[in-house]
Formats: structure tokens, sequence, C-alpha cells
């Protein structure tokens, strides 16, 4: 055991203050829609895992100003997500269902997220990975939706 | 079950029937299909020498009956090479024959091939060329052998109406190759692959569905129906032709 994976149980349990508070209006999951019929257009199947911080709270939620989506070439409405603390043992989202890597051929990979308003389906556009205790993705939205 | 009138009588709308997407625009899934097994049969030798790790076995390892957007790309997973077919801009409508319209329509084909380490990328321009030739070949003569339909050979894909595209005209009109990001601000990944736009026309509105209600396509009107042709047989069975009789209903 290294000290980063002693400190990522603490730094979750911080990172889930917020959401202890009711600071965090935003749930986000990633969401996996399944082509069942080897293509677009057959038999689907949703499935959805939530991305938490510590006591099952969301992370940080923010918008991205102006001067960042101008640079990024990004809509209006992209989000931010995170911080999120890199997985520990069994617990976290881990790197390939981030990336999408255990999905098969013509399966996407996306984001939901939910506020009081409503919930949106985002595209992942940016994954920045290179830190050992957390993670962030930046998100654009794409529609809405009822579920 | 909707019908509508028209001028040989009430008709059902094809489309009404379809519970699928492949009912609904067979041409396009067929197109597709057709380009992807021509390019994966005269290209799985080549591409079997030149070795790409980064991208799939085989020259069509996916294919779409949609165009490449970004958010496509961004959000599925995709093994590459990609073949892309979809229609392309505004289509014209205009009459083909009595009770028959056409539609001309322009048609994209794009095949991705993906991103490659640099060396490679120099190295498939000449396959990027070979592919607009198949395709250019596969347009004019209307089929390729590899695409068969009920496990035999379909000469005339394009043109054949009930197992086909059904179009009565298509021509490969422009092509280009190139590279393109599909990320926001244009950086890598780099995808390299070509584009190449069919001009065609199809048959397009109300078809019988029913051979023994209505035994002529518009295309059989144009071949026998002249002015002063009654006494031959489409004509003929044209005027025995009852109108306003719901057809659909013996069904």
């Amino acid at each position: 055991m290294s000290l980063a994976d002693d400190l990522k149980p603490l730094l979750r349990e911080i990172r889930g203050i917020p959401g202890e508070l009711g600071l965090r209006q935003r749930r986000v999951f990633l969401r996996n829609r399944l082509w069942l019929g080897g293509g677009f257009g057959g038999d689907s199947s949703v499935t959805e895992v939530e991305i938490v911080e510590g006591s099952g709270h969301p992370p940080k939620v923010r918008e991205l100003g102006d001067e960042r989506l101008a640079l990024g070439g990004l809509s209006q409405g992209s989000l931010e997500v995170g911080p999120i603390t890199t997985p520990h043992g069994a617990v976290g989202i881990t790197a390939a269902q981030l990336k999408g890597s255990n999905l098969d051929q013509y399966d996407t990979l996306t984001l939901r997220i939910t506020d009081p308003l409503g919930s949106a389906i985002y595209n992942v556009k940016r994954l920045t990975m290179d830190r050992s205790m957390h993670w962030k993705i930046v998100a654009s939205p794409v529609a809405e939706v009822t579920t | 079950m909707p019908t509508f009138n028209r001028r040989v009588g009430l008709t059902e709308l094809s489309p009404t029937s379809a519970t699928t997407l492949e009912e609904l625009d067979p041409a396009k899934y067929r197109l597709r299909d057709l380009i992807a097994a021509a390019i994966n049969h005269e290209f799985t030798p080549i591409w079997e020498r030149l070795i790409l790790p980064a991208v799939g076995p085989s020259p069509v390892m996916s294919k779409f009956a949609c165009a490449a957007e970004k958010e496509l790309i961004q959000s599925t997973k995709i093994e590459w090479p990609a073949l892309f077919v979809h229609r392309h801009g505004e289509p014209q409508f205009s009459q083909f024959s009595l009770g028959r319209r056409q539609r001309r329509q322009n048609w994209n084909v794009e095949w991705i091939i993906g991103p490659m380490e640099p060396g490679d990328a120099a190295s498939v321009d000449a396959l990027l060329t070979g592919v607009m030739n198949l395709v250019d070949q596969v347009v004019m003569t209307g089929g390729h052998p590899e695409y068969q339909v009920h496990g035999t050979f379909q000469r005339q894909t394009l043109f054949e109406v009930t197992e086909g595209c059904g179009f009565t005209e298509a021509r490969v009109t422009n092509a280009a190759q190139g590279s393109a990001s599909f990320n926001d601000d244009g950086s890598p990944p780099i995808y390299h692959g070509c584009r190449i736009t069919i001009d065609a026309t199809e048959l397009s509105g109300p078809r019988v569905t029913s051979a023994n209600a209505y035994p002529h396509t518009g295309a059989d009107f144009r071949m026998t129906g002249d002015d002063e042709g009654d006494d031959q047989e489409g004509v003929e069975d044209f005027d025995v032709f009852e109108p306003f009789v719901d057809i659909t209903s013996d069904f």
C-alpha cells in the first residue's frame, strides 16, 4: 500500500462533504447504450453507473466559463465533472469505464446529468487522467431526456 | 390501415407496414452492404500486407447507415476502418410516370481508416485512391459478386427494385481524400479517409404491395403505356382498374 492508496479513501470522504451539506444539485451517471442487433436502429438497452464520492454523494460539477468554452471549441452548457477520486480497491469508477474500453462495437458511452430541472445526455469531450488522486471530465450537452 | 387517394385509386403507403429501419429505406442499407462487401473483398489482400497495427484486420470493420458525425465518433465504440453511407443534401422530387414519383438524391460514401501511426498514414494514400476507383466501378456496373442475395450473385444490386436499391440511374460525381479530426478544437487523433459522392435517382411514393391487386409498377407504365397503346397489356390493366376501391382490404 502506497501513501496515495492510503489517502484516496480520505479524499473520497472529503469530496463527499459538500453533498452531505446539500450543496451538490447535480448527479452524474455514466451511461452505456448497448445495441443488441449489432448496430444502430434495433433494440438497445441502457445501463447506468452513478459517479459518486464519499457516502454516495455526487462529485463537483461546474459550468465552464466563456474563455474555456472558446479555447476548447466547446458548446454553451459544457460542464466539468470532478475532481473524481481515482479508484481504490473495488471502490470508484475505473479508467476502463470512463474510456468505454469495456464496451462492444457500436455501443455508446455518454453521461447523463440530472439537476432539479431535468435530465440531459452529455458527450464526453475530454478526460483529464494525468493525476494519480483525481480525474476530471469535460462534457457537452447533446439532448434532454426524460429518464 | 392508413391509405390515401391518388390518381390510380387507393393504394397503400408503403412505409406503413414497416417494422424495421431497413424496410423504411432499404436502398441505404443495401448500398452500404454492397460497398462494404466490395471493399472487403477487393482490398483484403493488400490490407493484410500493409499491416496497420492501429486499425482492424479488415478494410471495413464497422459499417454505418449514417454520416460520420463528430458526436457519433466521440461517443461510440467503433472498430476502424469504418464505412459510412448516407443520403446527403436536399432531394429533388419529380414525376416519373403515371402514379409514380422519382427522387434524385446525392449520397455520400465515407470510408475512414482511422487514426494511424505517421508512417502508416503516408502509405495508405494509394489505398484511398483505389477505394474511390472501386466505388466508381461498383456504381457503374451496378453490383459486385461478393454482395449476394439469398446466396446468389445479384448482378444489378443498385438497379434491382425488389431486393436491391431500386435506382433508375446512379453515377459517381465527386470524390475526395484527406484527413480530419473529430475533436471540437481540431486536435488529434487525425483520421484518414475518403468521401465519394453518388448522384442517384430512385422511384419514390406509393407502391402497391400485392401483384394480384395491381400488377404493374410505375416502371411498367413507362414501358407499355404510350398515348395510343390501349391494346397493350399494361394500359388494359390500368383501364379496368376500379378507382377508389380500397385494395388493401383484401389482405
